[in-house]
């Protein structure tokens, strides 16, 4: 069984190995487009202090991103919001991910400094409204003329809500968060026809996929992210890392696309 | 954790790093429910080459999903043209129990596979029905593996219903695909695999946590761990990186990422099959 070249399998009609051409060059810079502070309900996952969560990152060698609060999904918009503003504030490596949610009087964007708005997040599902453009425009509208980076979990809403979403609001940079191997074929339709919309990575673990997102949409509109605590973020890493596209279109997803993005928005 | 980090990171193949990595539970496309791209044989083998996967153990989606027989010549065809990367695994459904019995004969002795898979959450039909009987009857008199699905909750293949197979028959190695998957099939799996020497734990699961991997090493022991990927449904950089960067002796992720495979792969006649 041992093979010619001394290890298990590679027979004589394996092509060359392909190595590396990137050991001798920098390291990959990563800025995580999807993180999550805070306890979870549901399972023991969570991590609710802020260093707890930049060690976990930094052991994948991470060291910025931008931050969600669980309370935002379990709680409230505005105890989200407020507990962002204090914990991250000591460290500005870790850009808050604002919740808003139209559904309520108090959408959660009162509590937030006007300077530090560059990412909202949305929970149609969980804060019970529909993603239609009669239900958020009073809340989306402000900030697509902000062009806020607008973060979305797939579960939390459909391909035809996003379609409609990007369509109404093209200033918005959309975000489509955790979207699963499975949906590869339709984020690669909803990419060719709403040019505002952009995919985070962290469970997009199609066979080939990002070589397959890049060869049809280009590099710009994806982002890399780890979904830490709720995955395990060495996953993407390693994705990212074997992915077979150009060096230039690697260094964009761990971080350039979303640098980008945040360097957009308008104050 | 942060040499292994920077080998992954890197995108060189493991394989230059010293790793011989076996991925049990593979299959090959195409499939109808969802985009796979490049899940063909060469597709799969460039994959294979890129992270240093000498050898996958593969089950055509056909075989699985639709037709049995049809399917198994899929994956035939691709551990033809690659004998040294593919070992082939047989699928017969028991829906058809008088047709099981030839079809493996057929899969094994002209086909040259040496595994078998079984999917019951897609037959409808739970292990512990009769009609699976051929399989484990032929399993037990070649001495071969049977890979199953597995999950949490699913009455035809929760990892609990295989306590009583295994014990009936003690010298098939039954492969718990998946461990369950969530966290309470995962548990289940443990169980059973803590009381039945000859029940593994595969890890492909999409939210696989290396935490999650090192519980199961922890209450099994690492001999009866295995690397599976479920290529070319997920990219197998996911469930390789968790492995090699486990909180665990590297004996033991070693063990987990090819080594126990290439004991139970020798075992079935597989590896020798393939020549390489």
């Amino acid at each position: 069984m041992r093979s010619k070249r001394g290890g298990v399998g590679y027979g004589d009609t394996s092509p060359p190995l392909i190595e590396s051409h990137r050991m001798s060059q920098a390291p990959v810079s990563y800025l995580d487009a999807n993180c999550t502070l805070g306890r979870f309900p549901h399972h023991d996952r969570g991590i609710a202090e802020l260093a707890d969560l930049s060690a976990t990152l930094e052991e994948l060698g991470i060291g910025a991103g931008v931050v969600r609060h669980a309370l935002g999904q379990h709680a409230s918009a505005e105890e989200a919001n407020s507990a962002l503003a204090t914990e991250l504030q000591p460290d500005p490596r870790w850009i808050p991910c604002w919740v808003v949610n139209p559904a309520q009087d108090t959408d959660g964007l009162d509590v937030v400094p006007g300077d530090q708005l560059r990412a909202v997040c949305l929970y149609p599902r969980r804060h019970g409204y529909p993603l239609a453009p009669w239900m958020v425009e009073q809340v989306l509208a402000p900030l697509e003329k902000r062009r806020v980076v607008t973060l979305i979990d797939v579960d939390e809403t459909t391909p035809k809500e996003l379609y409609t979403l990007c369509q109404a609001y093209q200033g918005l940079r959309v975000v489509a968060l955790t979207t699963g191997y499975r949906l590869l074929g339709v984020l690669s339709r909803l990419l060719a026809t709403c040019p505002n919309l952009h995919v985070e990575l962290s469970t997009m673990a199609a066979h080939r996929g990002i070589e397959a997102l890049v060869e049809r949409h280009g590099a710009e509109r994806l982002l890399f992210g780890t979904n830490t605590p709720l995955s395990d973020g060495i996953g993407p890493v390693a994705a990212l890392g074997y992915a077979a596209i150009s060096e230039g279109d690697r260094a964009l997803i761990a971080r350039g696309n979303l640098e980008r993005l945040l360097g957009e928005v308008r104050r | 954790m942060n040499e292994a980090r920077a080998w992954l990171a890197s995108g060189r193949s493991l394989r230059g790093f010293g790793w011989s990595i076996i991925d049990i539970h593979a299959h090959l496309g195409p499939y109808v429910g969802f985009e796979i791209p490049h899940g063909d044989a060469d597709g799969m083998v460039f994959t294979m080459d890129r992270l240093g996967i000498a050898v996958a153990g593969i089950s055509a989606l056909t075989a699985i999903n639709a037709e049995y027989a049809r399917g198994n010549e899929l994956t035939a065809s691709a551990v033809r043209r690659h004998p040294d990367r593919f070992v082939g695994y047989a699928v017969a459904n028991p829906w058809e129990p008088e047709r099981i019995s030839h079809e493996l004969t057929r899969a094994f002795e002209e086909l040259g596979f040496r595994g078998i898979k079984i999917i019951p959450s897609t037959w409808k039909l739970p292990v512990t029905d009769p009609r699976y009987e051929p399989i484990w009857a032929f399993a037990q008199e070649r001495g071969t593996m049977v890979l199953s699905h597995t999950w949490a909750g699913d009455p035809t293949c929760r990892p609990s219903l295989f306590r009583e197979i295994a014990a009936r028959y003690p010298d098939v190695a039954f492969l718990l695909g998946h461990s369950g998957g969530p966290r309470e099939g995962n548990v289940e799996a443990i169980d059973v695999a803590a009381a039945c020497p000859n029940v593994y734990l595969e890890l492909c699961y999409s939210q696989l946590t290396r935490r999650q991997l090192e519980e199961m090493v922890h209450a099994v022991g690492y001999e009866r761990v295995l690397l599976g990927t479920d290529m070319p449904f997920i990219d197998p950089a996911f469930t390789i990186a968790k492995v090699i960067c486990a909180d665990l002796p590297e004996e033991q992720r070693r063990a987990i990422v090819g080594g126990n495979a290439e004991r139970l792969l020798r075992a079935s006649g597989a590896l020798a099959a393939t020549g390489a």
